[in-house]
Formats: C-alpha cells, sequence, structure tokens
C-alpha cells in the first residue's frame, strides 16, 4: 500500500482514473439498459441485458475493492478475513438450491423478452 | 494508558488494530448484504405477479450513484492529504464526501416521499390503476367530478379519497385491546356531526356476596362513551378475569385430586387392569410387554383427562361427583366478565377507515365489519369508492398472466376488464396502445425481435398522458422508433408527472372492485419489500458512514496535532466503510432501476 507522501502522491493520479471509470461504467450501465440500439439479447430486459449489468457492476466492484480499498496490496490477514466473508455468504446462499422437496421454481423467472409470442398469433 | 498498535503494526498481522477490525466488521457486512441480495434474488424468482422491470426513475438513481463514486474519490484523497499532512486539503475533502452523503440522502427521501404518496390498486380483475388519490370533497353523493372544495378530517388533516366509509349505528369495543387513537377520533366526528353514543345496556360485573361491590364496576344505559367508561370497565372485567381464574384453578386442583384418589384407590392404571384389557400383552416379551404397558397407561391418562371438568368429575363406574370447595361449587363463586362493550348511536355516525385496519371483507351491502384493534362495527356501508384523481399508469400484466393461467386469451380478457368495459377514456387509450403497440412490433420485427410483456400489457404515465393529447390517427412512434410517450421534464424524473401541465383520466372505483389497495410501500408487493429493505438499510449504512467521516472532520483537529498518524489511520478504516456503502450501491443499483 502506498504509504510515503511520494507514493501517495503519485497514486492519487491512479484514483482519479478509477474515479473515471467508475463514472464510465455507470453510464454504459444505464445506456446498455435504456437506448434501443444498445440493448442486447431480446427487445428489453432479458438474461443478456442481465449479464451485463452484472458484469459491469462487478467490474466496478473490483476497481472500488482492489484501489480504493487497497486489495491490490494488503496483508494476508486482510485476505483471509473479507475472503472467508464472500466465501460463506456464497456458501450458505447456494445451500438454498439444494432443496428438492419443494424447490425453488426456475421456470417461474420470466426475465422478460418475447416468452409469449403465442399469443399474438 | 497507551493503547498499542493504533499507529504501528503489530508483528504477528503487519496491521494496526482497527483495520483487523474494520474487515471483519466488513466481512460480516458482506454476509448481510448477501443474505439480503439472495432474498431479492429469491423473492423475483418465486414471485407469482409479474416483476415490475425498469419501474423506478433511472436519473435519481444515476446521480446517486455518481455522488457515491465521487465520495468515494474525495474520501480517498482526505486520507491522502492527512497522509502529506495537509489538513487544510482533508478538511476540503472530508467536507465534500459528508456533503456527498447529504446530498445521497436527500435525493433518498425524495424518492421515497414520492412513493409514499403514490396510490396504487389491484382491481378484483387483477388489473391495476395507479395514479394519485383525490381528497373528499364537499360535492353531493354520487358526484364525484373534480368539483367540491376539499374536505378536512376531524385531525385537521386533508381525507384521502381511498377510505372505507362505514355509517356506524352499533359498534362494540373489544376492552383488553382497543385501539386508543380510533376512539377518541370516533369521539371526535360524533362530536364534530352532532351524534351521541351511548351505552347500549346496562353492566353490572359485581357480584353480592362473592366481592366487595364496587359502583366503579357498573354502568348504566345511555352512559356516553368515554375513556373514563372504557377504562372504569376494562379493569373492572380484567380484575374478574383474574379472580375467575384464581378459582378456576383452585376448583381443577380439586377435580383432579379427586380423580387420582380413584385411580389410586381403584387401581385403574395397575398392571391387573392392564391385564383384563390386554391380556395378549403378557404372552410378549418382558421389554415388549413394559412398552405396552407404558402405552397404554399415557393413553388412559390422556382419556381420563376428559373425565376431569372444574364443576364435575366422571368416576369410572359412570357416576358424577360434583367438584366443590368449602361446600361451593364454581358457578356459586365465579364473578361476571365483560369482554366488549357494546354502544349506540343516537343516528349514523359517518367513520372513515384505512384500508388495512378493516380486517373483513369488503361486500356490497356489508353490515357488519370488524377493525383490527377487535372493534365490532354495525350499520352500513356510505360511498366508498377510491377517487383517483389522475391515473397515471394502468397494468394488464398481472391480468394476462391470470387469464393465461387460466387458458383464456389475454386480450379478449383485457377487454372484458372493468377498466377497458366501463371506463370510456380507458377504452380509447387501450385503443391507442394497442395502435402504438401494432406499430412497435413491425418495427421490432425487422430486426427479429418482439415487444416485452411490459410493452404490450402496461401503460405508464408517459404513454397515458402522450395518449391523452394525440388522436388516434396520429398516435406514432418516437423518431427512435421507441413506443410513444412524452419526454420527462428534469423536475418529472424526480417528483413524478406534473399533474398541472400533463393530462391523465380521472376515476372512480368502486370498492367492490378493489381486491388491494396501498401506497408504493412494502404493502404493495414484495419488490417494493425488499426495495426499501436493502435501500433502506444501505442508507442507514450512509447516514452511519457520514456521521463518522463528519466527526473527523470537525473533531478530528486535536488528534491531527498531536498524533496525526493515528488520524490518518482512523480516517483509512472509515473511508473503508465508505466504500463498501459505495460498493453495494454498485449493485443495488442496476437490480433496481435499471432490471
Amino acid at each position: 500500500m502506498a504509504d510515503s507522501p511520494e507514493e501517495i502522491k503519485k497514486s492519487i493520479k491512479l484514483y482519479l482514473i478509477i474515479g473515471g471509470a467508475l463514472f464510465v461504467g455507470t453510464v454504459l450501465t444505464v445506456l446498455v439498459a435504456v437506448v434501443p440500439w444498445l440493448d442486447f439479447g431480446a427487445h428489453g430486459f432479458d438474461t443478456a441485458d442481465l449479464i451485463i449489468g452484472l458484469a459491469i457492476a462487478t467490474t466496478k466492484a473490483t476497481l472500488v475493492a482492489l484501489i480504493f480499498m487497497h486489495l491490490n496490496h494488503e496483508k494476508v490477514w486482510i485476505y483471509w478475513l473479507f475472503g472467508f466473508g464472500i466465501f460463506f455468504a456464497i456458501a450458505m446462499v447456494a445451500l438454498i438450491f439444494l432443496a428438492k422437496g419443494d424447490p425453488i421454481k426456475y421456470d417461474g423467472f420470466d426475465l422478460g423478452g418475447p416468452t409469449r409470442a403465442a399469443i399474438t398469433e | 494508558m497507551e493503547i498499542p498498535f493504533v499507529v504501528t503494526p503489530r508483528k504477528d498481522t503487519g496491521l494496526f488494530n482497527s483495520k483487523i477490525a474494520i474487515w471483519l466488521f466488513l466481512a460480516s457486512e458482506v454476509m448481510l448484504f448477501g443474505g439480503l441480495f439472495s432474498a431479492y434474488v429469491f423473492l423475483r424468482i418465486g414471485a407469482d405477479y409479474p416483476w415490475p422491470e425498469r419501474t423506478l426513475p433511472v436519473l435519481p438513481g444515476l446521480l446517486n450513484t455518481f455522488i457515491l463514486i465521487a465520495s468515494s474519490v474525495t474520501v480517498v484523497f482526505a486520507w491522502a492529504a492527512l497522509k502529506m499532512r495537509n489538513w487544510r486539503q482533508f478538511q476540503i475533502f472530508m467536507g465534500a464526501t459528508v456533503l456527498c452523503a447529504a446530498v445521497f440522502m436527500v435525493f433518498k427521501a425524495i424518492e421515497y416521499n414520492v412513493k409514499f404518496h403514490h396510490q396504487a390498486a389491484r382491481l378484483a380483475d387483477y388489473s391495476m390503476v395507479e395514479g394519485h388519490i383525490d381528497y373528499e370533497r364537499n360535492h353531493s353523493e354520487g358526484d364525484h367530478g373534480h368539483g367540491g372544495e376539499k374536505l378536512k378530517g376531524v385531525d385537521g388533516d386533508y381525507i384521502e379519497a381511498n377510505r372505507h366509509r362505514f355509517e356506524i349505528d352499533e359498534m362494540s369495543f373489544d376492552l383488553a385491546r382497543y385501539h386508543k387513537p380510533w376512539v377518541e377520533m370516533t369521539l371526535a366526528e360524533a362530536e364534530a356531526q352532532g351524534v351521541e353514543i351511548k351505552l347500549a345496556s346496562d353492566i353490572d360485573l359485581n357480584r353480592a356476596g362473592i366481592a366487595e361491590t364496587d359502583p366503579s364496576k357498573a354502568a348504566k344505559e345511555g352512559e356516553p362513551l368515554s375513556f373514563d367508561l372504557l377504562a372504569r370497565i376494562r379493569k373492572a372485567h380484567l380484575d374478574n378475569r383474574a379472580f375467575n381464574s384464581q378459582k378456576r384453578t383452585a376448583f381443577l386442583r380439586e377435580a383432579w385430586a379427586i380423580k387420582k384418589k380413584e385411580i389410586k384407590d381403584e387401581d385403574l392404571l395397575g398392571e391387573a387392569a392392564f391385564a383384563s384389557e390386554f391380556p395378549k400383552a403378557f404372552e410378549m416379551s418382558p421389554e415388549d410387554k413394559d412398552k405396552a404397558y407404558a402405552r397404554w397407561k399415557a393413553g388412559m391418562r390422556a382419556r381420563m383427562a376428559t373425565d376431569v371438568s372444574i364443576a364435575s368429575v366422571k368416576m369410572s363406574d359412570g357416576s358424577s361427583v360434583d367438584v366443590t370447595l368449602e361446600g361451593k361449587s364454581f358457578s356459586d363463586l365465579e364473578l361476571p366478565e365483560s369482554p366488549s362493550l357494546t354502544f349506540k348511536t343516537s343516528k349514523p355516525l359517518l367513520v372513515r377507515y384505512k384500508s388495512h385496519d378493516v380486517i373483513t371483507d369488503y361486500k356490497v351491502g356489508n353490515e357488519t365489519i370488524a377493525l383490527r384493534d377487535g372493534t365490532g362495527l354495525k350499520g352500513k356501508y356510505a360511498d366508498s369508492a377510491m377517487h383517483f384523481h389522475y391515473v397515471d399508469g394502468i397494468d394488464f400484466q398481472h391480468l394476462v398472466m391470470i387469464a393465461e393461467e387460466k387458458n383464456q386469451d389475454p386480450l379478449v380478457a383485457i377487454e372484458n376488464s372493468w377498466l377497458v368495459k366501463e371506463n370510456e377514456i380507458v377504452a380509447e387509450l387501450w385503443e391507442k396502445h394497442q395502435k402504438a403497440l401494432g406499430l412497435l412490433e413491425e418495427k421490432l420485427a425487422e430486426i427479429g425481435k418482439e415487444p416485452t410483456e411490459k410493452d404490450r400489457y402496461r401503460m405508464g404515465w408517459q404513454e397515458i398522458a402522450y395518449y391523452m393529447e394525440t388522436p388516434l390517427d396520429q398516435v406514432a412512434l418516437t423518431a427512435s422508433n421507441a413506443p410513444p410517450k412524452v419526454t420527462m421534464k428534469l423536475k418529472e424524473h424526480f417528483m413524478g408527472p406534473d399533474y398541472d401541465v400533463r393530462k391523465f383520466p380521472h376515476i372512480n372505483v368502486p370498492r367492490e372492485q378493489v381486491a388491494l389497495d396501498s401506497k408504493f410501500t412494502p404493502k404493495w408487493n414484495t419488490y417494493y419489500a425488499i426495495y426499501f429493505t436493502i435501500t433502506g438499510l444501505h442508507g442507514l449504512h450512509v447516514i452511519g458512514g457520514a456521521i463518522v467521516l463528519g466527526y473527523y472532520l470537525f473533531c478530528g483537529r486535536a488528534m491531527y496535532l498531536s498524533n496525526p498518524e493515528w488520524l490518518a489511520n482512523r480516517v483509512e478504516v472509515g473511508g473503508l466503510f465508505w466504500h463498501f456503502v459505495d460498493l453495494v450501491w454498485i449493485f443495488a443499483f442496476p437490480i433496481f432501476y435499471l432490471m
């Protein structure tokens, strides 16, 4: 982590660049959602938009964590602590998907798009 | 005492103390928000209604995202300024961070406020009406135009025209549960309307010879409704009930003593009794016989329990023994109880209740209703239609979903819906929408795409405003081939439609057509429930973070002068929390506003 005043001075430019990247990422997320010719997959919100939206969000979150939160060069203790947090959050939620008796109904997940084409035929 | 490792790192971890602490806390926060986001996923997957997609105004959410990103940059600059021992710069950047937090919360408050004042109703046929609810006005009954002066309620506020209006002839209060503000409101209404509310019949919770006669335990028919009267009879009722409970316990003990004596004297649960009933059990192995015997005894005890009551005990020979204490039975000692108190009105008293306070379903001609606090009302419903002053959303998506489940043609179902059938303006809007949809289908077909469910079956406020001002033959797609709608003005992005400029239909929905009515709050659906949960918790984090960072800004000077590195470390830790708050929003924004 940048600790000496000289190193910190150097880092400031990086912080600005990352801030700019976050702004750009946010604008991109919105454009993909609202501009018709940037609408990937089917018309309107669908799985493609979900994946793109979450991919941009994850990239932004990674930048914040790595640069602003200094996770790009942190002590090993921090990696373990935070890693465990994320691992258990995901693992515990994943357990729910193991339900077989009254399973999560994937077919009910209507992500929009032209799922009811038959209506208009 | 000096606290170790606030500036210098510990040898084993290489970190100063508070850094370990904040990361531990952030790890727990990851699990907390992870749990809430997974709740969102499960609610969306399992929703039995069309999930509202891209329903929130994007601009306020987008600006808030910019604000949080900017604050993440300024907080790291504030830390850098401290590291370089530049107090003035620290003040500027930390001040900017706290300011960003304040602006974020202002936008959030505006957004919430709009939701709290936006009315929705799900009709019996599952079509949805959204809009701005009117206030009650002083025009004559049955005339529900825009005219008339707004009426104020007894509390001094305008009365929203979404209430259950009931004319009360008789009301019965649950003495243990009645809700004081509602009684106050009833008394105020009675005074305003010149109605007297009087006790329906004599009540006397005394019983001569058992307890000392107390005049406060009695009231005469015709005594006016007052808190004093309710409190007095409530106390008498609860005292008597406590007295009776004690007696009941004593008599029950006595009854069991009689039964237990019989069991012992007659050896009703003995092995001999068991043998006479199940001789075959004695042919089993001793272990099995013991198990069977234990089961038989448990069963017998359970059956005998039904022989025992406060008044009498049924004996095994069929005879009955009365239970008495000092020669008296329970009914000789029991004091009268009165769980409720009934009043009559001198003439019908009009009182208004919010729909979630009335627990009985609305039916035409209903003569009794019950309130959440156990109050029962007799009388009749006055006109309780919901008056939408401006309808700025009509949504048939749920109706279509239900129609498809029943294998019905969705378009026929919409044509037959109450809204389209009963309201000419809605029918016109729907016709224009069908035309626009046809144009959209054509355009999308050129690139191999189709309109979404939302395009097909929902008319939002921009579409309705457009259809209201555009004749059918002029309905056309926008220049970019998007569905036709009016362009939002800046203020409308934040506050919703400008009702002074836009035209919207006015619709009165009779109460029998309303299946559920709510503002856009958690009551409305799981989407708004989880929206308020996650954004609300996030908002609390913004406030908490701003308080801590504001403390460093305004109270950190002394520490800066004595030990600047310690303050820098504290700001770093506060900043880590602040970045996490930004991180949560990075996911919350697209999930709630764009998906």
